[in-house]
């Protein structure tokens, strides 16, 4: 073949084949090379037709909704196809709307979803914060087919916690511990405490690095005193700056709170606490189910997820009611006082204005709203 | 021919030319995989019991992490800086170092992401920070300059490379005007 083509083309066959149909290999143009030459060609034109037939047959002439839908098939296929389409559709329909199953794993289902992709609690609405409380409860009861009671209260007007520490009465008892323990269901597995009491030898002054918040003897001990250290609600919270969400802030009643559900788990707030006053969820914390704190706070004790920071919120459950923070309570030699400081008649207000009351790390304009003084 | 189909063929060529060469290359690409592998397994680990699983505690809050990361940047940081000469001083020599210097800081800066994410105690709940549907505290967190530096660093990191190995591919000079731009935001963003 000589044609004086001016460009190049691929060498796919074709024109073998055109030649082959045209010509044969025994010279012949025209008429006959064997028996006979034109019903061959036709013959491979009738096979090039009906091989597309049999590959898409009618779809040639279709397209788009006809092609899938308008198909012939006989029964057997039909069945086919249709119990193959019935067998996925039944996947879908348990996972998502199945009755059979029960409408509680479609309704926990429903929940861990609006929990997942709900907003940060601080910029909450009041009928938001109510619905994912609800949801939380809903959520606890299909769990484990007990109720707790959760609230949403926000921060009461005029109202401003703050705390003060009777460094002179405090006998190293840590009461306060295990009551923190009991009323935050703090996990038990890793024995995790809000509140330290520190052991520190009299006449040396506050020497963090030489105490002992870990002890086992009988106490109090000989030539010793106690403090303890826990969140100090600053009025000036370096943790809250350095958040990346805001997952942590400032209450109007001047609790540093905590959204365990919008905490990402970056421990920045643990590196800008000067106090040690945070805690992280290292594992799943764990709380056996007749011991949880059925009376619940979402800035508070209600459980925690693994990976998210908790603290003390000087039990916002119980002082958003009026009562006590749990460690006072417990408290068996009345070194701690807890109260309103814009509220004159106060105790805690009777001991700023008539003890000398100091703070921890005061230089660092942190304005803990928690003080130690001694009798 | 259209820039898509270019780079089509970019990653057509690109994809034969990683996925072919000696068996030392191939045991050694292997090795590399298994290695990525053992460290998915042992994330895996890691999400199921928490950060318990790596030995950190309320004392050690950042452990290697952390410090792994801190490394990378400087590692990034140093690998842009050996690219530099050819950006400003507009040393020719320098050129054969431009690909693999900013290719190393590409590695790096990614590894650099994965470590924080890594470090995250929530990572399902991260978009959290993504402004718009979350939260993101700019100007006070400095967790939030890191986010925005890296994301950058990345983005011009792989962006001058990918332009000079696209015009490249195409037997074409680069402009100058367009990398040497982003070359000065490095300044910006430099270590």
């Amino acid at each position: 073949m000589s044609d004086n083509k001016k460009w190049y083309s691929l060498d796919l066959g074709l024109n073998n084949k055109k030649e082959s149909s045209g010509s044969c290999g025994c010279g012949k143009s025209e008429g006959s090379c064997n028996s006979s030459p034109k019903e061959e060609e036709l013959s491979a034109d009738e096979f090039y037709e009906a091989a597309i037939n049999a590959s898409i047959g009618e779809e040639r002439h279709r397209d788009g909704f006809e092609q899938v839908f308008d198909v012939k098939m006989d029964r057997r296929s039909a069945f086919k196809k249709l119990t193959a389409s019935l067998v996925i559709g039944a996947g879908a329909v348990t996972t998502s709307c199945s009755v059979t199953t029960g409408s509680d794993t479609k309704e926990k289902a429903q929940i861990d979803w609006e929990e997942q992709f709900k907003g940060n609690y601080k910029l909450m609405t009041d009928e938001e914060k109510q619905g994912t409380i609800n949801r939380l409860m809903r959520s606890y009861e299909l769990r484990t087919d007990k109720k707790i009671n959760m609230t949403a209260e926000n921060a009461a007007e005029d109202v401003l916690f703050g705390y003060a520490f009777n460094i002179s009465k405090c006998q190293g008892y840590m009461n306060c511990v295990s009551a923190c323990v009991e009323e935050n269901n703090q996990d038990r597995n890793s024995e995790m405490q809000y509140i330290r009491i520190h052991e520190m030898k009299d006449g040396e002054g506050f020497k963090f690095d030489k105490a002992d918040d870990n002890y086992y003897h009988e106490v109090p001990a000989e030539g010793h005193f106690y403090m303890g250290t826990q969140c100090f609600h600053c009025d000036n919270p370096p943790c809250v700056e350095v958040c990346p969400v805001q997952a942590t802030w400032k209450e109007e009643d001047g609790l540093v709170v905590i959204d365990y559900d919008w905490c990402v788990g970056c421990r920045y707030c643990m590196a800008a606490c000067p106090y040690d006053g945070r805690r992280f969820n290292w594992s799943k914390p764990e709380v056996p189910e007749p011991e949880v704190n059925k009376n619940q706070h979402y800035l508070g004790n209600r459980m925690r997820k693994k990976g998210v920071m908790e603290k003390c919120t000087f039990c916002v459950q119980r002082t958003r009611k009026g009562k006590n923070p749990a460690c006072v309570e417990a408290c068996p030699t009345g070194a701690r006082i807890f109260g309103n400081l814009l509220d004159p008649n106060s105790t805690i207000r009777w001991v700023l204005e008539n003890k000398k009351v100091f703070r921890l790390k005061e230089d660092l304009g942190t304005e803990p709203k928690f003080w130690y003084f001694m009798d | 021919m259209g820039a898509f189909k270019v780079f089509k063929s970019l990653v057509v060529d690109s994809l034969d030319t990683i996925t072919k060469g000696s068996k030392t290359y191939h045991l050694w690409m292997g090795f590399l995989t298994l290695v990525m592998l053992i460290g998915m397994y042992c994330y895996s680990i890691q999400l199921e019991e928490g950060l318990s699983a790596t030995g950190m505690s309320d004392r050690v809050s950042w452990g290697l992490y952390i410090s792994n990361f801190t490394f990378l940047v400087g590692v990034a940081a140093a690998a842009v800086m050996l690219v530099m000469p050819t950006y400003v001083l507009k040393d020719i020599d320098f050129k054969q170092a431009v690909l693999i210097g900013e290719g190393l800081a590409v590695a790096a800066l990614i590894m650099c992401l994965a470590f924080v994410v890594a470090d995250m105690g929530g990572p399902s709940v991260l978009w959290h920070m993504i402004p718009g549907i979350g939260v993101f505290n700019f100007p006070n967190s400095m967790l939030t300059w890191d986010v925005i530096v890296l994301n950058g660093y990345l983005f011009i990191n792989i962006s001058i490379p990918f332009y000079i190995l696209f015009k490249h591919y195409q037997n074409k000079e680069a402009k100058k005007s367009v990398y040497v731009l982003k070359a000065l935001l490095y300044l910006c963003f430099g270590p």
